[in-house]
């Protein structure tokens, strides 16, 4: 379930509980909220139904409805959303246990309701594979400096000295 | 007539019943007190269980709290001293076990959500709108505020908590993937 605390002003960092807003029937998790041409989204995680789910706040910040499915057909785990040059973009985890996965998905429009959303693998994915250290989404990724980072868990990184993968353009081809 | 009697045969009843109760209570008093001490201390120690096995606790996965980080750039973050949320603070979920996967956002100024009254499950707000000046306005007081949503893990028993559920704000490792702009 998901739940939501607020506060005036993050920098003293002093929460008050609200209250769980949002409860479904399967494991929700990872709560990715984002804002988007007035709108508030939610993109939890919802591994057990084997999608991608959206809902949308009916009344912020206490009532999420469902919108639609995404992607479906995976056990898909915290799904980060980013709006990168015209398009979304959906960094998720596909976690099949032996090897798990960084897929990219990339839709065809910028407006999440549309009928004709579409979203596509991108053709270099799996991005990474086998290691949970790099594959799985650990917040909201970020744009600084012109550079897209994304967090990742931090799980005893000292025991993975593997080189990091050459960073490329963040596109529909590569 | 009638009415009569049946209101006297009820009072009697009444008395009977009354009467029935106060004696068994006398002759029956101590096993009947102990039974009702049994059930209290049953309820007690079940609710204690629950709260150690199942609930916020120290020492386990209970620990684990929502922190906040801060520094002049997103690659140079430290958490601050306290933590910002934890089970503790999670008061309407009585298996709550941990929190963690947290993502702030900040109430805008403007949402369409306000323009909406407060609708059903089975109701979509959009096709719906009411106008602002409607009796049933709702105006949300997010504007101004930060957010922090959150996951509530409920039950411990059902699964062990796993290391992706201890997702922080964090930069600390040059191994982080990144991906240069287009």
């Amino acid at each position: 379930m998901i739940a939501v605390a607020w506060t005036d002003n993050p920098l003293e960092n002093h929460w008050h509980y609200q209250q769980v807003v949002l409860e479904e029937e399967f494991y929700l998790a990872y709560p990715f909220v984002f804002h988007y041409m007035g709108e508030y989204f939610m993109i939890p995680s919802t591994r057990d139904t084997n999608s991608i789910r959206l809902y949308r706040a009916t009344l912020f910040p206490n009532r999420w409805t469902f919108v639609r499915t995404l992607v479906e057909g995976h056990p898909f785990v915290n799904t980060s959303p980013i709006l990168h040059e015209g398009r979304w973009w959906l960094f998720t985890l596909l976690d099949h246990n032996d090897n798990p996965q960084l897929i990219i998905f990339y839709s065809n429009t910028l407006d999440l309701l549309a009928e004709d959303l579409v979203w596509k693998p991108h053709p270099s994915c799996p991005c990474y594979s086998g290691d949970t250290k790099r594959t799985k989404p650990g917040g909201r990724p970020l744009i600084f400096d012109g550079v897209i980072y994304r967090y990742v868990p931090p799980v005893n990184f000292h025991l993975s000295q593997s080189p990091p993968k050459q960073p490329l353009p963040l596109t529909s081809e590569n | 007539m009638h009415t009569r009697v049946v209101g006297v045969g009820t009072t009697l009843g009444r008395r009977r019943i009354a009467w029935v109760l106060v004696e068994a209570l006398k002759r029956y008093r101590k096993p009947l007190l102990t039974f009702l001490l049994a059930v209290v201390i049953l309820v007690v120690l079940r609710a204690g269980y629950r709260e150690v096995h199942y609930g916020c606790r120290m020492g386990g996965a209970g620990q684990w709290a929502i922190g906040m980080a801060f520094g002049d750039s997103p690659l140079r973050l430290e958490f601050a001293s306290k933590p910002s949320v934890t089970c503790q603070h999670v008061n309407d979920v009585w298996d709550r076990h941990y929190v963690s996967t947290p993502f702030m956002i900040k109430g805008d100024s403007f949402s369409k959500a306000e323009s909406r009254r407060s609708f059903g499950p089975e109701e979509d707000p959009l096709e719906h709108p009411l106008p602002p000046d409607s009796p049933s306005f709702h105006r949300v007081p997010a504007k101004g505020k930060w957010f922090k949503f959150f996951e509530v893990f409920e039950n411990a028993l059902s699964s062990e908590p796993s290391s992706s559920a201890a997702n922080k704000l964090t930069t600390s490792d040059k191994k982080v993937p990144q991906l240069t702009r287009a």
